[in-house]
């Protein structure tokens, strides 16, 4: 004790702050990190639903039993004479679901705000944990084993069939075999329990890391007036975190998490979804599997890895749509990507069943094609127009990114027969 | 715009006891919740006239599927409870050869027995009430009139008499190979069922399967009773499944999970295979061919019998004599 000198007196709580909570942020930090639209705490909610799921997770694998036969039953015991453990289940359902919407809308974020620029180590850690959360959160669709999850399942592992050559492999190596089965389960529930959630906890230290050898948050200015961490960046982050989780803890309290019934493995429901993180591209494979269901994605993936790379380093990072010299160009060329891919989606909604070009032509000339034709031209024009390539990249990419969350919408719209219903409208009886 | 750091320290501390405050609150709020599950209501209803339950029930049925329904249904093996409202209501009919101690509540009612809410508990089940009830009854018994599943019975006549047995396949016995095995037809839900007989190309384009409208708008009853008969081809519990028992570990014969040793045929325990065996005299080429169908009308012009696959005679002999 004697060693340690003046820190003994220290309380429990001042030691943590100093050992740990110092560390995630510099002493000082500008005004400008503590206001709310900076960020829309949207990495802080991503965090906070993170380690509510770590913890309710542990707690279900006391219970869950990840076998074909009991899956559903032991589910169903959790929900139904285990104390709070239907609270605890939903509350890992929901937070799911807000985690995969919250890193979505962090990305966007960090996307349309530059952040990414000369951060190009954080920025792909961040897309490696983009992927890490939508595999947890399909890994643990699989789970609950009733007829939902089995189809959706089923469906988004189809979608692995668009890759040329590799598909097939892809798919065995995901499901185990050519069926969904037991073999199925278990590799999604060592996946969902175990592999995933180390490689996102190292993960997310790695990002929190490089946030603060990046500087804290992006920003323009650099004589920016401070103040000190602690309390008021710090205590600011205490209180949204428990304002996310008391907001998703009430939800969990008054919402059940869903239970269907028994999975029928002869005949899906129709119309047979994927989850809704994915069923953006499962309506672009609607329109052309191998566009839609390869190439899209691909080039999605491509350009936003690729997006520090290839940015001129001119603008500052941290400021909304490639900054003030670019601001409307890129602005104008986003409105005209939202009319542009509406237009695209209603003429094939209106043109569907009226012909139309065949076989490859088929695959060319479709909403998907016409889609990234769209994000092409805009992201040039914008580009050369503002002599930004940051602009062009702005533009570019937030094209397909629009026209992602358009389809997972029409997606969401759909009904028996891939129809397209009003949510308000009642669905025909089908087989 | 600057920060006064004093001021805003004193927002942060209400801020954060705000936060944590509500925080607390959810947590009250699913406590609560969790600690007052629907069967307690009940329970504490009938306190004191039936011996204090404290907590769920459990059975384990003959199917070894865990049953909580008698959770909420506190009162079904009990005398006395006849005027009670539902849940509390005694069984309406005798339990005696049934007792749900050994049989569970859902091998007759389905639903989802390890629920203990009434919405996921009962669902959507058809089998729950009413004339589909009787589909349970398929599951092992032959149908037979005045046993309280004329509905069942009268299905099976119309099956018969309708023909259905003519294209449709049983676990691959019968049938024509154009029309679909109905093995697992009773999964389909009785809305379903009704709208295929009554309109076949509404739901299912293209389907050879001629409407049987005229026949069954007529009479909605024969139409229930028909889906009924359906609705017991394959149940989960059906006899055609083997399981282990629980006892022993050993397959045995499925009969023997429901019925003990020594309690045979006179339960009516059945085959579902043998019904149809008894009944394949009725089955006639006629059912289905006649002047005005489109389907060859005499046996030699029948591409089917010529080619020897699948029809009637193929089952029954060319002069209806019997099973191959």
């Amino acid at each position: 004790m004697s060693e340690l000198g003046g820190q003994a007196e220290e309380s429990p709580a001042l030691r943590l702050r100093r050992s740990f909570v110092y560390h995630l942020h510099p002493l000082k930090v500008t005004e400008r990190a503590l206001r709310f639209t900076t960020t829309f705490g949207l990495g802080l909610a991503t965090l906070v639903l993170f380690l509510a799921l770590l913890v309710t997770g542990v707690l279900l694998t006391a219970y869950y039993v990840p076998s074909v036969e009991q899956a559903r039953a032991s589910v169903l015991d959790l929900q139904h004479v285990v104390r709070f453990g239907a609270f605890v289940r939903a509350l890992h359902r929901w937070a799911a679901h807000g985690m995969v919407a919250a890193i979505f809308l962090h990305l966007l974020r960090v996307f349309f705000t530059g952040a990414w620029a000369r951060r190009n180590l954080n920025w792909l850690i961040g897309l490696l944990l983009l992927a890490l959360t939508l595999g947890l959160a399909f890994t643990g669709y699989l789970l609950p084993w009733d007829q939902l999850s089995y189809w959706a399942v089923r469906v988004a592992t189809g979608l692995f069939d668009q890759i040329p050559l590799l598909g097939s492999v892809l798919r065995r190596l995901a499901v185990g075999g050519s069926e969904i089965g037991q073999a199925a389960l278990i590799r999604f529930y060592a996946l969902h329990v175990a592999l995933l959630p180390l490689a996102s906890v190292a993960l997310v230290a790695l990002h929190l890391w490089r946030l603060r050898k990046d500087g804290g948050l992006a920003r323009p200015d650099e004589d920016a007036p401070t103040v000190n961490a602690w309390p008021h960046l710090i205590q600011r982050e205490a209180i949204w975190m428990l304002l996310v989780l008391a907001a998703f803890g009430l939800l969990a309290a008054l919402v059940d998490a869903p239970l269907g019934p028994a999975p029928d493995f002869h005949s899906p429901s129709n119309p047979e979804k994927a989850p809704w993180y994915f069923l953006g591209l499962q309506e672009l494979v609607s329109y052309s599997g191998p566009m839609g269901g390869f190439v899209f994605p691909l080039v999605l993936l491509a350009m936003l890895l690729t997006a520090p790379r290839l940015d001129d380093r001119q603008a500052p990072g941290g400021v909304w749509l490639a900054g003030s010299g670019a601001r409307f160009r890129v602005g104008g060329a986003l409105a005209i990507a939202i009319l542009g891919l509406a237009g695209i989606e209603l003429t094939h909604i209106m043109m569907r069943g009226q012909g139309g070009f065949g076989g490859v032509l088929a695959e060319i000339f479709n909403p998907v094609g016409a889609m990234l034709l769209l994000a092409g031209v805009l992201g040039v024009g914008t580009g050369v127009l503002s002599r930004s390539r940051r602009a062009g990249l702005s533009a570019g990419i937030g094209t397909l990114l629009i026209g992602l969350v358009l389809a997972t919408t029409l997606g969401a719209c759909r009904g028996p027969g891939w129809g397209l219903y009003w949510p308000w409208e009642v669905w025909p009886v089908v087989p | 715009m600057s920060l006064e750091p004093a001021r805003d320290a004193r927002r942060l501390k209400v801020g954060l006891l705000i936060a944590s405050a509500l925080c607390a609150g959810v947590l009250v709020l699913a406590v609560a919740r969790a600690s007052q599950p629907e069967y307690l209501r009940f329970q504490k209803q009938l306190a004191g006239r039936i011996p204090d339950p404290q907590g769920p029930i459990e059975v384990t049925g003959c199917d070894g599927e865990v049953d909580r329904c008698m959770s909420c249904h506190l009162a079904v093996e009990r005398a006395g409870f006849e005027k009670e409202p539902l849940p509390l209501r005694t069984h309406s009919i005798s339990l005696a050869a049934h007792p749900p101690k050994r049989f569970g509540c859902a091998i007759c009612h389905g639903g989802e027995p390890r629920a203990l809410d009434a919405k996921t508990a009962h669902g959507a089940d058809p089998r729950m009430k009413g004339p589909h009830l009787e589909a349970s009854c398929g599951a092992c018994h032959v149908p037979q009139a005045g046993k309280g599943m004329d509905h069942l019975e009268q299905g099976a006549r119309l099956f018969i008499e309708l023909g259905c047995g003519t294209c449709h396949p049983l676990s691959g016995r019968g049938g024509w190979d154009f029309g679909s095995d109905l093995r697992a037809i009773g999964r389909k839900s009785p809305a379903y069922l009704e709208k295929v007989l009554l309109d076949p190309t509404s739901v299912l384009p293209g389907a050879t399967m001629p409407s049987f409208q005229g026949t069954l708008a007529q009479d909605e009853q024969m139409l229930t009773d028909l889906v009924v008969f359906l609705g017991s081809l394959a149940l989960p519990r059906s006899a055609d499944c083997q399981m282990r028992t629980r006892s022993g570990g050993l397959v045995e014969q499925p009969c023997t999970r429901c019925h003990r040793q020594g309690v045979k045929e006179q339960d009516g325990a059945w085959h579902r295979c043998g019904y149809l065996k008894d009944r394949a005299g009725e089955l006639r080429c006629g059912n289905c061919h006649s002047s005005e169908s489109p389907i060859p009308a005499t046996e030699s012009d029948c591409p089917n019998v010529r080619s020897r696959r699948a029809s009637c005679a193929v089952c029954h002999g060319r002069a209806g004599e019997g099973v191959r």
